[in-house]
């Protein structure tokens, strides 16, 4: 079997892309290295804010797809009863786990530190929800988006959910932490 | 001739009756899929609470597992913060490492339903191929993308002696082939057990290989990073 396949090729350019999309949030993050040093535990936060965003809004995504390919869900229309439902769950699951990544942050730091921080819990929270307010319509447009011009959403939305919202997540903390 | 379709299969087909949904699996050309999904997010499910319930767990879960990633970063963060290029690639590395959980987790699950591993792993073909593949990428593309955050480093006015920018580099892609090896080792290990125990490996593998993946790179992250500086 030869190395330099299709395979290759494929995973080679979406690392590529991802690589670039992951180095501009980085990018983003390193105008805020002076708040991460002074914010204690705001990086205990980072990983898990990183991972929700890829987790939530790529399931969402997915449940849309398959919704899509079994004609449950209409191409042409957005105000259905699934898709509402869909979009109030992606709000309560970011605000709930949110909620619960500040509260082990915030746990984290008093035993590392003994510094008692709960703004911790409010900044993961109302990034949660920035976060989502920026995610959530855009994994929602790009799936309907990809549906309608043919190609199957599955194939794009994963790398390009994951990509996107390290870019957002690390935007949003960075909202929140301004504002908080 | 058409054949009549009792009411009680009419109405189940039409998910106005999801207990009958198996029933009209039965009597009509309906994929499994298809069933499945009216039950979970049919006329007659709440679909918020279904969701939410179904996904609370393994969110929280990854949480948990995420936020011990943030606790080792935490407690280096003074010397990790303090080197600009390790910044800029953190995200973009972890990116990484989640996307190749998902394609290896993805990919080992489809070798067991087609077959493909049989006797020992260590000398399957297309299983050594994929991780050379990845080693390959992976080198590559982390490579790039080090010269990359130390050049930007270097514009945003951050000196970094080339040392310096060789251990950087370095580090990169140590910390990049040690996580394709883990990934595989999860992989296979945890593959191994849930298609031994009939189940579908594609509901457990990525999202366990993935929490792994992020949490191992930020580890083996900041041991390089303490070590070299």
């Amino acid at each position: 079997m030869h190395i330099f396949d299709n395979n290759f090729r494929e995973i080679f350019i979406s690392q590529i892309v991802s690589m670039a999309v992951g180095m501009l949030a980085g990018f983003v993050l390193a105008f805020y290295t002076g708040n991460l040093l002074l914010l204690p535990g705001l990086l205990i936060v980072l990983p898990g804010f990183l991972e929700l965003r890829g987790a939530i809004s790529g399931a969402f995504s997915s449940r849309l797809s398959s919704g899509l390919f079994l004609g449950v869900i209409s191409a042409k229309t957005f105000n259905t009863r699934l898709i509402r439902s869909n979009l109030v769950a992606s709000f309560v699951l970011a605000i709930v786990a949110s909620f619960v990544l500040g509260l082990i942050a915030c746990a984290f730091t008093y035993l590392l530190s003994g510094i008692f921080f709960v703004k911790l819990i409010l900044i993961a929270v109302v990034a949660g929800v920035i976060a989502n307010f920026i995610e959530i319509p855009l994994a929602l447009f790009s799936t309907f988006y990809l549906f309608r011009k043919g190609h199957d959403p599955n194939n794009i939305m994963g790398p390009f959910i994951l990509s996107t919202g390290d870019l957002v997540s690390i935007i949003s903390l960075a909202i929140a932490m301004v504002v908080i | 001739m058409n054949k009549q379709v009792p009411h009680h299969v009419e109405k189940a087909m039409r998910f106005e009756y999801p207990h009958l949904a198996e029933h009209a699996k039965k009597k009509h050309p309906i994929s499994h899929k298809t069933i499945f999904y009216m039950k979970e997010y049919g006329p007659h499910s709440h679909i918020i609470s279904t969701i939410v319930l179904q996904s609370l767990k393994v969110l929280l879960f990854a949480v948990l597992i995420s936020s011990f990633g943030g606790l080792a970063l935490e407690r280096v963060k003074e010397t990790v913060l303090s080197i600009l290029p390790f910044v800029i690639l953190l995200p973009a590395l972890n990116d990484m490492a989640g996307d190749f959980g998902s394609v290896v987790a993805s990919r080992f699950s489809a070798m067991l339903y087609e077959g493909k591993i049989v006797g020992k792993w260590m000398n399957n073909k297309e299983l050594n191929t994929l991780l050379f593949q990845l080693i390959v990428v992976g080198v590559v593309v982390s490579m790039l993308a080090a010269i990359g955050a130390v050049i930007i480093s270097q514009l945003h006015g951050i000196a970094i002696s080339p040392q310096d920018a060789l251990k950087v580099v370095g580090i990169t892609i140590i910390d990049i082939v040690v996580l394709v090896m883990l990934i595989f080792l999860a992989s296979i290990i945890a593959g191994i057990y849930f298609f031994k125990r009939q189940e579908d490996p594609n509901n457990f593998l990525i999202p366990i290989v993935t929490s792994i993946a992020d949490v191992a790179n930020i580890f083996v992250l900041c041991a390089l990073v303490l070590f070299f500086f």
